[in-house]
């Protein structure tokens, strides 16, 4: 139960893209198309959860023993740059087809504030093994639904008349505040 | 001629192999350094923010004094005598935890409190810093930390649009306080 | 080149915020108000010059196919340094901005103008046009942080500037807010452009 709430929480209530403000540029680079955004959904779920068990074990297991606290910035970046950069080399070598359909997005999510935040959010809360995977599997989630909502909205928004200056990324921007607007009506519903 | 391309790419993956070690050894060193430098610093820093903080709530006391056994509890001082206890309490509030310092008489009524972090709305929620709301609680026993809705002397008026956070500081209030009459019971006897 | 053109490009034409919507996290992030908007702004001034002086520096000695790595590398280390600063001197600072402060790191404008310029010129031009885009960038949380505060809750800094009968939409200091008041910005933005080059072309036309 205590898991499924820290799930939904990250999901819904504590959305990164809309209440924390975390994984932007993919959000605004990618969401003009609805197929590319459901690819950059999974791809960014299934790293954030990989990276973040990663990101748990060599904090836990090397930099505390060690001492070396202050060093979880620059290696949990170069950690996780270099796993993408890693999976990137093994899903081109053994699943092509795979690699043609997420391959670009895997560049993009290298150094990504989302990949990069929720590890950190992990290890500040002081959070154990299973709910650190939880939580990132959550913010993958979350990212994937509003990525997709995003997309669908922006979609049906190219048969709007949009006013010349805010075409493109300013009226973007004002959509994507409609949606934080929405999901605001969830916070409070679970406490974490 | 493929023995040659092969040494070639040997060498150069050397190449960038050191070039690697190197920066990460020189940034290694380089925060490592620096954090040798700032850490006694913030550590400083930490403990002159708690004491301020302290010093806020209990005016009166001329030092504070840690409490053998319990994490994070401390006696305010003032010409040797107890003139107060300064002690975390914590409380889930609307949007997560609210975390919080209260100060208690050794009589069990409680001071005042600071808010030292919290998740709640801002505009909203987040009037609980404020002294408007904070000054009802002065003296306060736990038996009247009820939370009301309309203009109150004896109880506590929630803020406007806030409930539940009113109710989850007032809850960690009277905690705190609860606490504190159990210590002090235990300590007479 | 001329070091004022160089600094000058980074505050309108190719703001990062507005122009180029790079790094746009913490433009929402921290500036519900002008004291964390400034501070976060600053600080990405600092390790956006520093950054592009350090790599000026050392392009000659860093192999062309890890430059990337190296770059993150080297840019991860000035943040830290940042962090460990802030923590010992401005500590009411650091708890503010928390993760965003972390998160500096990953900034696309910060690797971009590596890329781009800092890993092509020397020191000086890499400083201006570190300090510009800088620039640009602070000026732009400064703006998003005045104009959500001041409106949202009618002060400045914590002064109140407005009456105390002005109550302030509360939607401008949530998250709702700040995307929309960014999305106007730019939608601005593009207009003041505009504008500015039918006036060059009138100019030439002349």
């Amino acid at each position: 139960m205590e898991y499924f709430t820290l799930f939904m929480g990250a999901v819904i209530v504590n959305n990164f893209v809309l209440t924390r403000f975390l994984g932007l540029c993919i959000f605004f680079g990618v969401s003009k198309s609805l197929d590319a955004s459901i690819g950059m959904g999974m791809a960014v779920a299934s790293i954030l959860t990989a990276s973040s068990a990663l990101a748990w074990a060599a904090y836990n297991f090397v930099l505390v023993p060690l001492e070396l606290k202050f060093l979880t910035l620059p290696v949990f970046v170069i950690l996780i740059a270099g796993f993408v950069q890693f999976l990137e080399i093994v899903i081109k070598r053994f699943a092509p087809a795979l690699y043609n359909m997420w391959g670009i997005y895997l560049v993009l999510i290298a150094t990504n504030c989302v990949v990069l935040g929720v590890p950190l959010i992990n290890v500040e809360s002081n959070f154990t093994f299973i709910k650190s995977v939880v939580n990132a599997l959550g913010s993958g989630v979350g990212f994937a639904l509003a990525i997709i909502l995003m997309a669908s909205l922006r979609e049906k928004l190219q048969y709007a008349d949009v006013p010349k200056s805010l075409q493109g990324l300013g009226i973007a921007f004002v959509i994507a505040g409609m949606l934080a607007l929405s999901f605001l009506g969830f916070s409070g519903m679970i406490p974490m | 001629m493929a023995h040659d391309a092969h040494n070639e790419k040997d060498s150069s993956m050397l190449k960038i192999a050191m070039n690697l070690a190197i920066t990460c050894f020189i940034a290694g060193a380089i925060i490592a350094g620096t954090y040798s430098f700032t850490e006694p610093v913030a550590v400083q820093q930490r403990v002159k923010i708690k004491n301020d903080a302290m010093k806020e709530l209990v005016k009166d006391a001329d030092s504070f004094e840690a409490i053998q056994g319990k994490s994070d509890w401390y006696k305010a001082l003032k010409d040797g005598k107890v003139i107060a206890y300064v002690v975390p309490a914590e409380s889930k509030g609307y949007g997560g935890a609210i975390k919080m310092l209260a100060a208690v008489t050794p009589d069990a009524k409680a001071i005042d409190y600071k808010v030292l972090s919290h998740a709640e709305t801002p505009g909203l929620g987040d009037k609980m810093s404020e002294a408007k709301f904070r000054n009802q609680f002065a003296g306060k026993a736990t038996d009247d930390m009820v939370v009301v809705k309309t203009p109150t002397d004896k109880n506590i008026q929630a803020l406007t649009g806030a409930t539940i956070t009113s109710r989850a500081v007032t809850k960690g209030i009277k905690e705190a306080v609860e606490a504190v009459a159990e210590y002090t019971a235990s300590v007479k006897e | 080149m001329n070091y004022w053109a160089i600094f000058k490009k980074g505050i309108f034409d190719q703001n990062p915020i507005f122009r180029l919507a790079l790094s746009l996290c913490p433009a929402l992030a921290v500036t519900s108000n002008v004291f964390n908007a400034l501070g976060m702004g600053l600080a990405v001034m600092f390790v956006i010059t520093a950054n592009n002086v350090v790599v000026s520096i050392v392009r000659r000695w860093v192999n062309q196919k890890v430059r990337v790595p190296v770059f993150i590398t080297i840019i991860a280390t000035i943040v830290t340094l940042t962090q460990l600063m802030l923590e010992a001197f401005l500590p009411a600072l650091y708890k503010e901005l928390g993760i965003y402060l972390a998160l500096i790191v990953v900034f696309a404008i910060i690797l971009a103008r590596a890329e781009v310029f800092a890993m092509k010129n020397g020191i000086v031009p890499s400083f201006f046009d570190g300090l510009g885009m800088g620039t640009g960038f602070a000026l732009a949380m400064l703006l998003v942080g005045t104009i959500r505060e001041v409106f949202g809750t009618g002060a400045f800094l914590g002064f109140p500037v407005l009456p105390a009968s002005y109550n302030g939409p509360l939607i401008l200091i949530l998250a709702p807010g700040a995307f929309m008041v960014i999305g106007l910005l730019i939608g601005l933005f593009n207009v003041i452009g505009e504008y500015r080059s039918k006036l060059a072309a009138q100019r030439g036309e002349a």
